[in-house]
């Protein structure tokens, strides 16, 4: 078997050779040494996704075969957990993977790798030199959650396209195979099916609960721990400035994901020269989900664009999201 | 506006439409479309949503019918377009808009209508520039539309465009808003980058900037030069005579980025200035929003009687929405004016007050959907 669809197992390639291979679920589940192997580095797959914080060390390689079919295996695992923060990090743990195999080879393999992966991911490029040219259209879809100016389209767009590095380059296909894990989640599976995988599933799900991989619902507000851009639009709100739609937006269901009542939300809006109570309750109450949508607050990207965003260096450099700098603020309290 | 100012823009809307070939945007079909009418609730505006039609001769039919004074169609693709929820509606793309009004852009006031007009539409250059040059698209990548109001959109539809999301589209605005951009990074970078195909558009337009500012105060009176100088933040009087006089004797200003002259904090400034002059105030809501209603290209903004004009590039440059937007003609059309104003329609200009009676018909129709007239019938008399 090709290495390579053991280290990538997400490509097009790796999903070729599974439906080649004649393996299904139920001789996966049927025991034997290769599949309680599969099963076994699975469960580890997903409890190191769970656990990490993306720098703990990376498991032990397995026979090539074992690699791929865990992959296979673990996403019915993660699927049946169905918890949209698993798959989150089901995928970021895959997308760190993938990113540290690429680096981590050796330059031939390396380069070897990465063609085969762009052709595989379906990203379009003209290489040449170990400079990656790429389309803007297809660079953006990868970026968004890059943080730095160095992936700001507004320093390096030239006539349509961006140029990159060997290292960028890797650092955004780690990206695709992030988004490509994710969208592909959860899998469609039979209730059978996934009460056959409670024997694996539930030790999984215990470690969730044990690190808490929940939305903060943790303890009292601290309006001291909010961001500065937040902190800035409850003063202005405070003195008596009407906020743009956005930016109201932004607030409300900021203060809603830190656990704020909607009674206390309105509240902060009474200050507000158009304040309208029935209608800030409705929008509040809208914004916290009683539509049966919860709204997360916009990202620092969402708040930049909007000019909404007061800082960028600290704490705020190092994160890419509001409610992100709020829950570290909280530990270090 | 009286309920024979509304029957009468609604009759004239009417022959418009049928009588004018009406344009379609591509897949027609999937896209939901929106009304406003001029019923009795109007000019407030009440939005009829969630319609879909089959052909295009449905779409003509429900225009000479129906003769709204609003037309709108979805910039996104749906498979039921006509679902009256927005997750039912299944988006499959929607179309990249950019959209340039007068309201969100004026810095400052502009007294007419047309001078408001020439200020969105250099506006408007600027962005079409960006488009060409930075994002490296054709001529025949976007369509231009004159809004019938305020304003220009600009319409693409290239395939790697349309299933771009939301997040990914603000990516490009806050390019084009030079959101983002930072004078220490870009100073850093260009002290580093060695390859000139590695420079970004952007830095491009900064330094095409920059030089063409020095070649302005070159120009000037050294004492109105020193002063302009000084008001750069971090240069001062005594830097700003070294300047000039530098700038003197040497025609180019490498000499002046070479030296150490002008110090950082002077470049930073001037690389905002340079960034403010540049940017293009496009409205950003409008573009990064995939579930956009836009004006339908061809049909007539109820507001002004104006024609949401499509434009080739080309025509865009000649384009004076005053003259090429009007559709109605020139006959006589009995009026009360309510608000006295100052029109310049088909080269005209005419100020209109409480004793006008009787006015060319584009202008009548302009006044009246402005809400600034009403129509009057003319009565036979017995005695």
């Amino acid at each position: 078997m090709d290495e390579y669809l053991a280290l990538f197992p997400y490509t097009a390639a790796a999903a070729r050779y599974v439906e080649a291979s004649g393996r299904t679920f139920d001789s996966l589940m049927t025991a034997g040494e290769f599949s309680d192997s599969v099963l076994n580095k699975s469960v580890q797959r997903v409890a190191q996704a769970i656990d990490s914080d993306v720098h703990s060390k990376p498991l032990e390689r397995d026979d090539d075969e074992i690699e791929l079919f865990s992959y296979v295996m673990g996403r019915a695992l993660v699927s049946c957990i169905r918890e949209s923060v698993l798959v989150q990090r089901y995928a970021n743990a895959e997308a760190h993977d993938a990113f540290t195999k690429l680096r981590n080879a050796g330059e031939r393999l390396q380069d070897e790798y990465i063609a085969r992966m762009l052709g595989d991911l379906g990203i379009p490029i003209s290489a040449d030199d170990n400079i990656f040219q790429l389309h803007f259209t297809d660079l953006i879809k990868y970026t968004g959650r890059l943080r730095g100016p160095q992936w700001r389209l507004v320093n390096r767009l030239n006539r349509g396209q961006v140029r990159l590095a060997k290292n960028e380059m890797i650092q955004v296909l780690a990206e695709a195979v992030r988004l490509k894990v994710l969208h592909g989640l959860p899998l469609k599976l039979s209730s059978k099916m996934c009460e056959e995988l409670v024997p694996y599933t539930s030790p999984l799900r215990k470690a969730m609960s044990a690190v808490s991989l929940r939305p903060a619902d943790s303890g009292p507000v601290s309006l001291e721990a909010c961001p500065p851009c937040m902190k800035a639009l409850l003063s202005q709100v405070k003195a008596g400035q009407n906020l743009s739609h956005p930016a109201r937006f932004a607030l409300t269901s900021f203060l809603a994901n830190i656990g704020m009542k909607t009674e206390e939300i309105v509240h902060v809006y009474q200050t507000s020269p158009d304040f309208d109570y029935e209608l800030t309750r409705y929008q509040v109450d809208h914004i916290k989900g009683a539509s049966g949508k919860d709204y997360i607050p916009p990202g620092c990207s969402t708040m930049e664009t909007y000019g909404n965003c007061t800082e960028t260096i600290g704490l705020c450099k190092r994160i890419s999201h509001p409610l992100s700098y709020y829950r570290a603020r909280l530990k270090h309290q | 506006m009286n309920p024979e100012t509304k029957g009468f823009l609604q009759r004239k809307f009417g022959d418009y439409y049928r009588k004018a070939p009406v344009g379609f945007p591509p897949q027609f079909q999937k896209r939901e479309w929106a009304f406003v009418l001029f019923d009795s609730s109007y000019p407030k505006l009440v939005m009829r949503r969630h319609k879909a039609f089959g052909s295009q001769k449905e779409v003509r039919a429900y225009l000479g019918a129906v003769a709204p004074a609003h037309v709108y169609h979805s910039t996104a693709c749906y498979a039921y377009p006509s679902a009256t929820r927005m997750q039912d509606k299944k988006w499959e793309g929607a179309d990249l808009i950019f959209d340039l009004d007068a309201d969100k852009l004026l810095t400052k006031s502009v007294s007419s209508y047309a001078g408001m007009l020439q200020e969105v539409k250099d506006e408007t250059t600027k962005l079409l520039d960006f488009l060409m040059n930075d994002f490296g698209f054709d001529e025949k990548d976007f369509s231009i539309v004159f809004s019938g109001g305020r304003g220009y959109h600009v319409h693409l539809r290239e395939k790697k465009l349309v299933t771009l999301g939301s997040h990914e589209r603000r990516e490009i605005v806050n390019y084009l808003t030079g959101t983002g951009l930072e004078a220490e990074y870009l100073l850093k970078r260009s002290s580093k980058t060695a390859m000139p195909q590695d420079i970004s558009c952007w830095e491009i337009r900064i330094k095409t900037w920059i030089d063409e500012y020095f070649k302005r105060i070159r120009g000037l009176d050294a004492k109105i030069a020193i002063s302009e100088l000084a008001s750069v933040k971090a240069i001062g009087k005594r830097r700003a005579k070294e300047i000039v006089s530098t700038l003197s004797q040497d025609a180019s200003v490498q000499p002046l980025v070479e030296s150490k002259l002008i110090p950082l904090n002077a470049w930073k400034s001037l690389i905002r200035e340079a960034i403010s002059h540049l940017k293009v105030r496009i409205d950003v809501p409008v573009t990064a929003d995939i579930k956009r209603l836009i004006r339908l290209p061809t049909s007539l903004h109820g507001g002004s009687g104006l024609r949401v004009t499509p434009l080739t590039l080309d025509r865009f440059r000649r384009f004076a929405p005053l003259n090429d937007a009007v559709v109605f003609g020139d006959s006589s059309v009995s009026v009360r004016i309510l608000t006295p104003a100052t029109t310049e329609i088909m080269g005209e200009t005419i100020k209109v007050d409480q004793s006008t009676t009787e006015l060319p018909e584009h202008t009548a129709v302009y006044l009246m959907a402005r809400g600034l007239a009403e129509y009057e019938s003319r009565r036979l008399k017995s005695d």
